[in-house]
């Protein structure tokens, strides 16, 4: 919530405390002024000052402890007997406050106990009463506003989330590379319907990928590494260089674990603007493995001034940068760099804060 | 009737893909294959195929360079996995568009309407003359008549010796209908008759007094066909 809608609440519920003791003013002058002696302007101060000390005071002390204390301290923690309990001192300690101000401050010495020890109690108990009241709009208002608050947060991830998700689908579906690959498997079925085979359950594999792996938040690193070394399967029939694409996988994948299509966007991209597939090592990607964490680097050549840009990811490199700072927040390192026809991706990732 | 067609694709079993097909057309004969397509933009500067198959998209020079290096000299077929260009709106000016995978039924049928361009353009040779559509008739234009046509928004303007006519055909109908080698494409607004030309100056053609340019697109192929060699 906006701060200037959370100053404007309260200021219009304190208006609206002051709008009611006035109103109890109009009500209780015949009784405060029996005699029609009073002129009307004294009678006001003694009743602003009566009010001031007898309700403002120990309500604004309350409304206030319980909001900014009370609250955070005990009711988010589900405290629930602290907080009745604090909630309860908070309240006498307000009146007890109130009654000072009254006996000291506002009028003379004495004053609470000018109509006996009973009328004092019943006194001190109508502002407590009162500070409790006060205390508990307090508690209200503060947890609309974190509910409130807590709203926006949610729409806001729930907005960030759903971009992720649309846009790995858009991934989903190049079609450059789906059609491509089922055209080349459809001339191998002739040719090699062994081979065929082979290729189209990997294309299948990649596809089962994509649609049901992406959904979950955390995978086993042995798929997305099968992922990424089935893609490149798929892309080597598409030309007869053999040298083209180098890849290396060092270390263990078993038992790790990582978010899926982390790497895979950049693969792609590689692939995407990965030069003229007659040039050997046009692609070089390499995946390292260790105790506390993975490297992953990709390279390629691009043809220089068809503009492979730093915003020209398959997923598209701001998205991936938000992604990961969601996922690895000052866990990751990703650099990105493109220059003199030689794209470069290096992506570190943490499993625990540095 | 025979067709010489070029495969500038590259990815080596869709280039397979296509030549399977050819070979059991017996009149379709291929010259060459060309899996990048500077290589393929420099053949074309020395040779003329009759029909050329071109993957847009391949590697990273664009295939509509190509396209139109191609288009003013041979029929194009185009082979795609993907329909980038028709999804954006864009309407090539070729002879067909396979989308990959195609079937050989399909396959046939673009190379038919190769063969019906192609021999539209023979006959009209032989008979020496061609039908225009105009607002309400069919026009007669003797080949040898006509001087120069004239793009003008939705219209082509063909000027003859004789007279002037305005069909609403457009210059991909007419190039088709006239044989290239008589009425040439020599700029996006412009088709001129090569007997026609009185003179060449800087790109610039005159044909009876009025300047027509040469543009970049249809250069090379111009100035291969009237013989002489223009960097």
């Amino acid at each position: 919530m906006k701060k200037t809608v959370i100053i404007l609440l309260h200021s219009v519920y304190w208006l609206m405390f002051l709008f009611l003791l006035l109103s109890f003013f109009i009500i209780a002058i015949p009784a405060l002024d029996s005699h029609h002696k009073m002129p009307g302007m004294r009678l006001f101060a003694r009743w602003t000052a009566l009010m001031t000390g007898f309700a403002i005071v120990p309500g604004i002390i309350s409304f206030y402890t319980f909001y900014f204390f009370l609250s955070d301290q005990f009711l988010k923690k589900g405290k629930i007997g602290l907080l009745l309990l604090w909630g309860l001192g908070t309240a006498i300690s307000a009146a007890a406050v109130g009654g000072m101000a009254l006996s000291f401050v506002l009028f003379k010495p004495g004053f609470m106990f000018n109509g006996g020890m009973e009328s004092a109690a019943t006194e001190i108990i109508l502002m407590t009463f009162g500070a409790l009241i006060n205390g508990t709009i307090g508690l209200v208002m503060r947890g609309f506003i974190n509910w409130y608050g807590d709203i926006e947060l949610k729409a806001a991830l729930a907005q960030k989330n759903h971009e992720m998700e649309l846009a790995i689908v858009k991934l989903q579906l190049n079609p450059h590379f789906l059609f491509n690959t089922i055209n080349n498997i459809d001339v191998l079925i002739a040719k090699n319907p062994v081979q065929a085979s082979l290729y189209l359950n990997k294309l299948s594999d990649i596809m089962r990928f994509m649609l049901y792996e992406t959904k979950t938040e955390e995978i086993p690193l042995a798929k997305e590494v099968l992922f990424i070394e089935k893609y490149i399967a798929l892309q080597r029939i598409r030309t007869s260089n053999v040298k083209y694409v180098q890849y290396k996988l060092t270390g263990d994948t078993s038992n790790r674990s990582i978010a899926p299509m982390l790497f895979i966007p950049f693969v792609e991209n590689a692939f995407k603007h990965g030069g003229h597939r007659k040039i050997d090592n046009a692609i070089v990607i390499n995946l390292l493995i260790e105790q506390d964490g993975y490297t992953f680097e990709c390279e390629n050549l691009y043809t220089i001034g068809t503009g492979q840009t730093l915003a020209d990811g398959g997923l598209g490199n701001e998205l991936i940068q938000k992604r990961l700072r969601l996922l690895y927040p000052g866990r990751h390192i990703l650099n990105i760099s493109h220059q003199s026809g030689l794209y470069k991706v290096k992506l570190v990732i943490y499993h625990h804060a540095h | 009737m025979h067709i010489n067609y070029i495969i500038a694709e590259d990815e080596p079993l869709a280039i397979e893909r296509i030549n399977n097909y050819a070979r059991k057309l017996p009149f379709l004969h291929q010259l060459a294959a060309f899996e990048n397509s500077m290589e393929a933009l420099f053949y074309l500067q020395n040779n003329k195929p009759d029909l050329i198959f071109l993957d847009i998209n391949m590697g990273e020079l664009s295939g509509i360079q190509l396209l139109e290096a191609a288009r003013p000299v041979a029929q194009v077929i185009i082979t795609s996995a993907y329909d980038e260009y028709a999804l954006k709106g864009f309407d090539l000016h070729v002879t067909d568009y396979l989308l990959k995978p195609f079937s050989f039924e399909r396959f046939v049928q673009a190379v038919d309407r190769v063969k019906t361009n192609l021999a539209k353009s023979d006959t009209a040779l032989e008979r020496g003359f061609i039908f225009i559509k105009t607002a309400n008739r069919l026009e007669k234009v003797v080949l040898a008549d006509i001087l120069y046509i004239e793009g003008m928004r939705d219209y082509r303007k063909i000027h003859t010796v004789s007279k002037k006519i305005m069909t609403l055909q457009t210059f991909s109908d007419l190039e088709t209908e006239l044989p290239r080698s008589i009425i040439c494409r020599v700029h996006k607004s412009y088709m001129v008759a090569v007997n026609k030309i009185e003179s060449i100056e800087k790109d610039i053609i005159k044909i009876r007094d009025v300047c027509i340019p040469v543009s970049e697109t249809y250069k090379n192929y111009f100035f291969q066909l009237i013989g002489q060699r223009k960097k």
